[in-house]
């Protein structure tokens, strides 16, 4: 039997859940020009308070979930309160440290909060697999592709076509100007975060769903890099194309090249491909050229 | 670069003395206590004391490294650990196969790191900033996969890879005496190569460099040599940290490694002092005895915790002490410690606090 | 009446030397003000403080106070001062980049509450400025210099200010382009009503223009008067107009205005 499709497939549905946790990244990035290296951390705290309020309260799925989002959001301002807005003025690089930070408070404060054993976040979907065009896929795979496929448009919907949609370019763009004309930054950035937060909680979910919710959970914010390096580090779309492409390496790699290696090298491609991106077209395919001047 | 001019001013009449390291008397009477302390420490305290500085000593190499990369030269690297690695790996095997002596063997290791590097280095560092923390974030994860898997340089990972205790003179690395010679010896080596580095052209090259980058590359400063000379030579700091931690600890394994070392070296350099050599000692000391502090000291406030609850409020106090340093103090233990001196010294009358420099407003635009 | 006074400002950045020092200053409303002074002096920190934009570059208004209409608006971040009316047009134009040129208009009307009246105000703005209607839909970075400044003059419309801060909308363009700012300025003036404060390098058309002017060196006003007084003052016409002679120049020479060190400014050589 020919394993390349299935291979795509998953390959696919994996981008896509890629996709939807670098959507939180870009955003912020567009939103307030931070770079947030605990994207990952943030998507962990998101699966465990979903798996939290779907196992432990017992809520249903339609509950839980949007729940678990808006307490993310809340999350996702705290973390501009307290992280962001004491450096405002300050470099990228004193950004980048101060997210390292609450990469590394994150995950010491998770395990103290929920405990550090594994859990699983129950299957709102019925168990038995979808036939895609001959092709098996568990169920849940599906509709988490579709809801972060839906997720992602209405994020560019929301910036396409809102009032601070448009100021968060525009913040994003000149800072300053942007002040000028009495757009308030310091909104518009605890916008992006709380949008930024309600992303991971939805990537905690689906991920979740798919890996079990355990501290592991934050290493797949690391792929987050060869997504929004391959896309462009400020672009919706890119992180669409970024997502694909990188699930559908991560998929193949783990198929071909693992057996002859000894495993792990899922996480590995991607990070490899990310090092040729940089070489031959460092700012991405969809990218901007400023942001890599830091 | 202003503030240590601000206090303390120096006249210097010549660019000779300028250079010099040991221009002024108290240069020469700090120097002679750093050696009589150095010769003298192990007759003075005990083992465990020692293991400590051991300890603080290995942390404090690498995070003199990544204070040149961050501190003078602009850049970040969450990968340091990984060279730390590669430092380390490269050691045993230059002692275990090449036979080398163990001196030899871990200089030789440190600039194998430097070399790794550079595969990820010469990639990201043409447009550096924000790419170069990206690509070691890669390097990171994978040269730890590559040690895991090549077992002819690290044996597997099932089995730790050992370093035999060698005698190097009258130093017998079996001992921790023996050991804390060789590796704090290093540390000064170090320590006197690092000043001598960034007192010089190449240390103004990155500071012109962080500061501003079109600006020094107008006038003539290669922005790509250097930062990639600050790269390198910060990865060779963090290799020779590995290879001594693997001389310390006798066996290593990957697992010694992993992204969560490379930020707490970052921890180091915010928390002691970001762009001075002090700071990396000062923050090396502070982010390896707080867990001893954590571990031992507690109990003995009578507040007992389980080790796993220990380890979790670790990452949390480091995480917070990074951003708390960040915010209030960024130039770290280092600053705070002056500040509080000269506070003492201009008693009753207040000193001005100096501008934090540091970190600020790299290439922002104009006013 | 007076629409902005500044009541012995003082400003500074982090923990340097002040930058401005004792600066008093009037604008009628209706008026159109202009402000001399050679590089450094601090024109540029003072239209800041006016809108509250110096935070960002760690600086502040370290004594006295700026009122406008009657209020204090000392301290107000700058999103407020634009919704009490005050809104500038930064220096070097400064439009949005990757925005096109109706995005950059719709993000200037973002005081105005909600994306539908942005919409109707910028469809006002393509009425007022056809040749920005012909670009609607291109990105602002591939505008030319006059275009860029005809965009962010409307983009300062587009938040309805009675107050009307410029900084040197001059610069950096051709002479042609510089008289079509310019003129754009009185006619924003006269038919809109809307108040100017103007800071300007090119002191004959900052002159020509403004009912009232000030000369700002080193940080402080050290004269103020019509464009006429100033015009007749032989040091402005040295320093700022470049109309006196050898001679004049040579007569004033101990005879500095104010404290200024900068007076043989780099205007004049």
């Amino acid at each position: 039997m020919n394993v390349l499709p299935q291979l795509l497939l998953n390959g696919v549905i994996l981008g896509a859940l890629y996709a939807l946790i670098s959507v939180g990244f870009v955003l912020v990035v567009k939103g307030s020009g931070v770079i947030n290296l605990a994207q990952g951390e943030l998507v962990l705290l998101g699966g465990y308070v979903t798996a939290w309020l779907l196992g432990e309260r017992g809520l249903p799925a339609v509950v839980a979930v949007p729940a678990a989002m808006l307490l993310m959001a809340a999350a996702g301002l705290v973390v501009e309160r307290v992280v962001v807005r004491p450096l405002e003025n300050q470099s990228m690089l004193a950004l980048l440290m101060a997210t390292l930070a609450l990469a590394t408070i994150l995950q010491g404060l998770v395990p103290i909060i929920f405990g550090s054993e594994p859990r699983s976040i129950p299957s709102p979907f019925n168990a038995a697999p979808v036939s895609v065009a001959g092709l098996q896929v568990p169920r849940v795979n599906v509709w988490s592709m579709g809801i972060a496929l839906a997720f992602i448009a209405l994020v560019a919907v929301f910036f396409a076509t809102t009032r601070y949609g448009l100021a968060m370019r525009a913040a994003s763009d000149h800072r300053l100007a942007a002040q000028s004309l009495g757009i308030r930054i310091r909104r518009v950035n605890a916008i992006a975060w709380a949008i930024a937060g309600a992303a991971a909680a939805f990537g905690g979910f689906a991920w979740g769903s798919v890996l079990g919710v355990d501290a592991g959970l934050a290493l797949v914010g690391i792929f987050v890099f060869p997504v929004v390096i391959l896309g462009g580090i400020d672009s919706l779309a890119g992180v669409v194309v970024g997502g694909l492409v990188v699930g559908i390496a991560e998929s193949l790699a783990t198929w071909y090249v693992d057996p002859l290696v000894g495993g792990g090298f899922g996480l590995v491609a991607p990070l490899l491909l990310l090092i040729v991106v940089l070489l031959v077209r460092p700012y991405g395919l969809f990218g901007r050229h400023e942001i890599g001047r830091v | 670069m202003a503030t240590t001019a601000v206090l303390r001013p120096q006249l210097r009449t010549s660019y000779r003395q300028e250079r010099s390291a040991l221009a002024s008397r108290a240069g020469r009477t700090r120097l002679a206590v750093v050696a009589g302390l150095f010769l003298a420490l192990p007759y003075l305290v005990g083992d465990y004391s020692l293991d400590l500085v051991n300890l603080v000593a290995v942390a404090a190499v690498a995070s003199i490294g990544v204070n040149i990369l961050t501190g003078y030269a602009g850049q970040l690297s969450v990968g340091h650990a990984a060279f730390a690695a590669v430092g380390a790996y490269g050691a045993v095997n230059l002692v275990g196969r090449a036979g080398l002596p163990l001196w030899a063997a871990v200089v030789v290791a440190a600039l194998i790191a430097g070399c790794a590097s550079l595969v990820f280095g010469l990639v990201a560092v043409r447009i550096r900033g924000l790419y170069l923390a990206i690509a070691t974030l890669a390097a990171q994860f994978v040269i730890v996969w590559v040690l895991n898997h090549w077992e002819w340089v690290t044996g597997g990972t099932q089995v730790a890879a050992s370093i035999p205790a060698e005698r190097i003179g009258p130093i017998d690395t079996g001992t921790v005496q023996g050991r804390y010679y060789l590796i704090v010896g290093f540390l000064l080596i170090c320590v006197v190569f690092a000043a001598n580095l960034l007192r010089s052209r190449c240390g103004r090259a990155f500071v012109a460099i962080r500061d501003h980058s079109l600006a020094a590359a107008g006038s003539g400063i290669s922005v790509f040599r250097y930062t990639l000379l600050a790269f390198f030579v910060s990865s060779c700091y963090a290799g020779l940290a590995g290879a001594l931690f693997a001389v310390n600890a006798g066996a290593i394994t990957p697992e010694f490694f992993p992204l969560s070392l490379s930020i707490s070296y970052i921890a180091m350099i915010i928390i002691g002092g970001v762009g001075t050599i002090a700071g990396g000692i000062w923050g090396a000391a502070f982010v390896t005895l707080l867990p001893v502090f954590l571990r031992d000291g507690l109990p003995v406030l009578g507040i007992e915790l389980t080790s796993e609850l220990v380890a979790n409020l670790q990452l949390v106090l480091f995480g917070a002490a990074i951003l708390v340093f960040l915010v209030a103090e960024p130039g770290g233990l280092v600053q705070l410690a002056r500040r509080l001196r000269d506070r003492v010294a201009r008693w009753p009358y207040r000193t001005p606090a100096p501008d934090a420099y540091l970190l600020d407003g790299n290439e922002r635009g104009s006013r | 009446m007076t629409a902005l006074e500044l009541d012995h400002v003082q400003a500074s950045y982090g923990s340097l030397a002040p930058t401005l020092r004792d600066v008093s200053l009037t604008v009628a409303d209706g008026e159109v003000v202009a402000v001399l002074g050679p590089n450094g002096a601090g024109k540029t920190t003072m239209l800041r403080a006016v809108s509250g934009l110096l935070a960002g570059e760690r600086g502040r208004v370290t004594h006295g106070d700026l009122r406008f209409a009657g209020r204090s608006i000392r301290g107000l971040d700058p999103g407020m001062i634009v919704r009490r009316g005050i809104v500038q047009v930064l220096e070097g134009r400064q439009v949005f980049r990757h925005l096109t040129v109706e995005q950059n208009l719709l993000a200037g009307g973002h005081t105005a509450g909600s994306l539908r009246s942005a919409r109707a105000a910028a469809r006002e703005m393509f009425e007022l400025f056809p040749a920005l209607a012909a670009l609607r839909r291109s990105k602002a970075d591939n505008l030319s210099g006059g275009e860029q400044q005809l965009l962010a003059v409307a983009r300062a419309l587009m938040a309805r200010p009675r107050l009307l801060i410029l900084d040197e909308p001059s610069l950096g363009l051709a002479p042609i382009r510089a008289r079509e700012i310019f003129a754009l300025v009185a006619r924003v003036n006269r038919e809109r009503g809307v108040t100017i404060l103007l800071v300007e390098q090119n002191a004959r058309a900052a002159l020509a223009l403004a009912d009232r002017a000030y000369v700002l060196e080193a940080g402080t006003v050290v004269l103020a008067g019509t464009p006429a007084e100033l015009r007749a003052d032989p040091r402005v016409s040295a320093a700022y107009l470049g109309v006196a002679g050898e001679n004049a120049y040579r007569e004033m020479d101990g005879r500095p205005i104010g404290e200024s060190p900068t007076y043989r400014s780099p205007t004049f050589r």
